[in-house]
């Protein structure tokens, strides 16, 4: 049960315009981002349901989403919001929110990929497939998977 | 001051005394000896302007309808916030007089509800509920509303913006979802609705809520429609004669429809009905005769034998019982006449028929397939 009141119900909305430059209160839950999104359909969230997580100030639901993890980035969204919202940059934001205060997604193997993965960047300047693949494994206990 | 509270406080009328307004008023427009009369008069033309009633609200027992002091309908919240209604223009919780900061309107209250309301959109509930929740926040800066809603329909000039502005500008929370039950713990208001886009069921406590209760016919409606010969729907709303091309008119002519008593509608589309109804009626009466199409049906006074059945089968009330020489027979009023038919079929002797659509030259076009040859056909045709 979500528990709504007027004090707090924008609060999360406010953090990531502050954090973003999105004004996220200006979605109107048309659904075109989820349409076009490329790893929707293997979620079991959709794009505009995290933009509604915000708008209601449903911190836990958005931040403990697999999908904010499972985002390529390939801005499909962005480019078709009738709005002009960057929802790209908001689950980009999400992420960075999800790490800076300790939160993991359910689906943990995704969240210790993207960490090796930005590792490996931050060390390398670029990605070392094979390094990563070995690694990302490792760390899954599956060392002869592909 | 306006309205019924004048006859309360009025000195005259509850004292005998003051008379104040008579002695001041040099048009002499005041009477306080009018009595209610009732007038018989002749028109030419009447434009039907009865508008709707609101939905019983009590029939939502889950909403505490008519039951919890707290909730009230669009139109009440109206009468609070004004001035001069009852609660001076503040914003009160009706049981205990304490300040409402917490509002929740609840959008489809009766409409769109096949099972136990009407089925239809009442068209206008969208729109003033945003502009009540813009009202509050702009009188009343500390409230917080919150609006459940299935649709908005916001159809008109600007009207999308306006909706966006609510949100936006005065901060008022929408949830997509209907509101399922309202409990009254005596402090405050639980509403329990939805919100079917994060696919969470809600609770809000509120100070306040606001039902947009649906547009209904009048409860006489129906007893009025009867005297005019007005065609009424299921629900009761005045049919026009063509829905689309002719939605100010009735079926009959000279009596004409303007405002929700068709349809619920809000003041542009009234106000253009009203206009478009006076119009056709100064149309009507500029003119030194009635132009009516020749499509029209006629009696043979020498076939009619004043059975009267036409006279029941007409749906305009065009045809009337007439003497001829002492003979009963029906005569056609050409001029509410719309050469439907319905008398010309009904007739059992032949003598009504519709000018251009006659009896012979219906069975000719019926014939005419089943001739058997080209000379045949034209044999048919000639004869009609």
């Amino acid at each position: 049960m979500l528990k709504l009141d007027a004090e707090h119900v924008h609060n999360l909305s406010k953090r990531i315009r502050d954090l973003s430059g999105e004004d996220v209160t200006h979605c109107i839950q048309c659904g075109k981002c989820s349409g076009g999104c490329t790893v929707a359909p293997d979620m079991e969230e959709i794009p505009s349901r995290i933009m509604r997580f915000i708008q209601l100030n449903m911190k836990e639901r958005a931040l403990t989403s697999s999908m904010v993890w499972t985002c390529t980035s390939c801005l499909t969204c962005t480019a078709r919001c009738p709005e002009g919202i960057d929802i790209a940059k908001v689950m980009n934001v999400l992420r960075m929110m999800c790490t800076a205060e300790g939160y993991t997604p359910k689906e943990k193997q995704i969240h210790v990929f993207n960490r090796l993965f930005i590792g490996m960047i931050q060390k390398y300047g670029h990605v070392y497939e094979l390094g990563l693949m070995v690694k990302n494994n490792m760390m899954a206990m599956t060392p002869f998977s592909c | 001051m306006t309205g019924p509270n004048i006859v309360f406080i009025c000195l005259y009328f509850t004292k005998g005394k003051c008379q104040l307004c008579k002695k001041v008023c040099k048009a002499g427009a005041i009477n306080y000896e009018q009595e209610e009369t009732v007038r018989t008069e002749k028109f030419g033309a009447i434009i039907v302007a009865t508008g709707l009633s609101l939905f019983d609200i009590s029939k939502y027992g889950e909403y505490g309808g008519g039951r919890y002091k707290d909730v009230i309908t669009g139109l009440q919240l109206e009468r609070m916030i004004d001035p001069n209604g009852p609660a001076g223009g503040h914003l009160v919780r009706p049981s205990d007089g304490k300040p409402a900061k917490r509002v929740v309107f609840v959008q489809c209250v009766g409409s769109r509800d096949e099972v136990k309301g009407m089925a239809y959109c009442s068209k206008v509930c969208c729109m003033y509920t945003a502009k009540q929740a813009i009202l509050l926040k702009d009188h009343f800066p500390e409230t917080q509303s919150y609006v459940f809603y299935i649709d908005i329909r916001a159809t008109g000039k600007n009207y999308e913006e306006f909706i966006l502005r609510a949100q936006r500008e005065y901060g008022v929370v929408y949830l997509r979802g209907r509101v399922s039950k309202i409990h009254d713990p005596g402090d405050r208001l639980e509403v329990f609705g939805a919100d079917t886009l994060a696919g969470e069921a809600v609770e809000i406590d509120a100070d306040l809520v606001v039902l947009a209760s649906a547009m209904v016919p009048n409860p006489d409606a129906r007893e009025l429609a009867r005297m005019l010969n007005i065609p009424y729907d299921g629900y009761g709303f005045y049919s026009e004669i063509h829905p689309k091309l002719r939605p100010v008119e009735s079926i009959t002519r000279g009596i004409f429809l303007a405002g929700a008593c068709t349809f619920p509608k809000d003041i542009p589309d009234s106000v253009m009905m009203g206009s478009a109804a006076a119009a056709k009626v100064c149309t009507l009466f500029a003119a030194d005769e009635l132009t009516v199409e020749p499509k029209l049906a006629e009696v043979d006074v020498d076939k009619c034998v004043g059975c009267y059945n036409c006279v029941d089968v007409c749906p305009f009330e065009a045809i009337q019982k007439d003497t001829l020489n002492g003979r009963s027979v029906a005569r056609v009023i050409q001029t509410l006449c719309q050469g439907c038919g319905n008398c010309a079929s009904t007739c059992r002797s032949g003598a009504l028929d519709v000018k251009g659509f006659t009896d012979q030259a219906i069975y000719a076009q019926i014939s005419a397939p089943f001739a058997a040859d080209e000379e045949e056909k034209e044999d048919v045709y000639a004869e009609a």
